[in-house]
């Protein structure tokens, strides 16, 4: 093991002697901002489009939104996540000629991504609640909005909180595809770290380690959080 | 106060309701008897629109809220409805069921005033409150409907806490907190253990004594003959029989009626 323990060595000369660390903490911190960013932006779209999608299609405009709505969820879950980037970045930003840093297409087209799975998710949860309380509200004469807002997808996001988590932990791996267009992520600065070092072995375990420990914190935080919102639910 | 005229309601195929006329006063009890499988549920369902009536109009207080384009939710604030499985809102405690509702009425006409104040259009002042007040006052209503039923130290417990008793008389209170105009029961008492549907009829009995209109879909036979001013026999979507209680139970008329009492009296 002589071999692998000069390999070490290389690693750790080229991070804090030649401030490899630099790129290692920027591609962290982008890694977990494309994700969290990516996340809420996901659950706000998630939700907007599962309330759309379980709207009674009596009328006309329900069925439109209920229309768009299923059309932007088959295009998302339908081309891979680097396509998009791809699209995003050298297509549809350059044609309507905005300037924007690679980071923020990420986050952009993880978030809409996302969205398109979380729909799905909080669709699942949003039916899961029982009807009589859309009922029982309704027959109170709260609207069908207020009902859903106050009190079916509360009561859905803590069904889901488990899938949500899952769906958290694959984004977190996914962004190691954002190097495409060019952002700083996790991948990059370990793969930078190796191509400068002509050693990638050490690297590459450094950012498995990172991701596993990035993922078992995650877990760790939807096991807390999942037990606090049980709590509420049999308190006194 | 509620008129029903030719009230039909299908689901696909299947006619559930077949022409239904009724008028319904105030301060009336209406017990609504029949078969399983009657529309006698639907019925009372199509009272607040709950299920929208394939044709026909509902009238309450003269406004035809079968129609699409009135604002159903307005109207439904002032018909309580009372389920067969209570429908409490499990995310909330008991005290946040009750003032739910009233809460978010009393917002949406603080806002709805001050914005007619705001153009100089006339205004109810009384509908301008600060959101403490309207809490406040929600609150002090509920703690008086709990006290009602006897449940005021469960005020801050969730739903699934209780007793399926004490749920169904948690869920009528909710509805009276809203003050309403007339009450709809829904087979309130079927999904209970046999000990517990003592004390949800003593609610609605004391509430008849008050004078509120209600209109019941029950199974409880002494319950409609004691305090029913008026029983429905409902049978494949028509109104057959409609009389007073001595009537239905004492001197039935229509042979589907004696033989549904016949099955169910012995």
């Amino acid at each position: 093991m002589g071999n692998f323990d000069r390999k070490i060595e290389i690693f750790f000369e080229y991070m804090f002697q030649k401030e490899g660390y630099n790129m290692v903490v920027e591609g962290l911190w982008n890694t977990v901002l494309i994700a969290v960013a990516g996340l809420l932006i996901g659950i706000l779209i998630g939700t907007l489009i599962a309330a759309v999608r379980v709207i009674p299609k009596y009328n006309v405009i329900p069925r439109i939104l209920n229309g768009i709505c299923s059309v932007y969820v088959s295009l998302f879950r339908g081309t891979p996540i680097v396509v998009q980037l791809l699209l995003f970045y050298y297509v549809l930003f350059p044609l309507i000629g905005v300037n924007i840093t690679s980071v923020n297409v990420s986050i952009l087209v993880f978030g809409l991504n996302s969205g398109a799975y979380i729909s799905e998710i909080m669709r699942g949860g949003i039916l899961s609640v029982d009807a009589g309380q859309m009922e029982g509200g309704r027959a109170m004469g709260l609207s069908f909005s207020a009902t859903m807002m106050k009190i079916v997808i509360p009561q859905a996001v803590k069904n889901i909180i488990p899938t949500l988590g899952n769906e958290f932990i694959a984004l977190i791996k996914e962004t190691s595809v954002v190097s495409f267009v060019g952002a700083t992520d996790l991948y990059k600065a370990f793969n930078t770290a190796g191509t400068n070092s002509y050693e990638f072995m050490v690297p590459y375990l450094a950012m498995a380690l990172i991701y596993i420990v990035m993922v078992l914190v995650i877990t760790l935080a939807i096991k807390l959080l999942e037990r606090r919102l049980r709590k509420g639910d049999k308190s006194m | 106060m509620i008129r029903v005229c030719n009230l039909c309601k299908q689901f696909g195929d299947n006619v559930v309701l077949d022409g239904i006329n009724l008028e319904i006063k105030k301060g009336e009890i209406v017990v609504i008897l029949g078969p399983s499988g009657s529309g006698k549920s639907t019925l009372l369902r199509c009272l607040n629109c709950m299920e929208d009536p394939t044709s026909g109009n509902i009238f309450f207080h003269d406004v035809d809220i079968a129609d699409m384009k009135v604002d159903i939710n307005v109207h439904r604030q002032k018909i309580g409805m009372v389920f067969q499985h209570f429908n409490l809102f499990k995310n909330k405690t008991v005290l946040q069921n009750m003032t739910l509702a009233p809460v978010y009425v009393a917002k949406k006409k603080c806002r709805k005033a001050k914005m007619r104040k705001f153009f100089h259009r006339s205004y109810n002042s009384e509908d301008i409150r600060t959101l403490k007040e309207i809490k406040a006052s929600a609150e002090e209503t509920a703690f008086e409907m709990l006290d009602r039923v006897g449940l005021r130290e469960k005020a801050d417990a969730y739903p699934s806490t209780l007793s399926g008793g004490q749920q169904q008389r948690v869920a009528i209170v909710r509805a009276l907190c809203m003050k309403p105009d007339v009450m709809l029961f829904d087979e309130p008492t079927s999904a209970l253990d046999p000990e517990m549907v003592g004390e949800v009829l003593d609610v609605m009995r004391s509430l008849a004594q008050e004078g509120m209109t209600m209109v019941v879909v029950t199974h409880e036979m002494g319950f409609a003959k004691e305090v029913a001013s008026r029983v429905l026999f409902i049978d494949e979507g028509i109104v057959l029989e409609d009389g007073t209680p001595a009537e239905i139970f004492d001197s039935p008329k229509a042979p589907r009626l004696k033989q549904f009492l016949e099955k169910i009296l012995t």
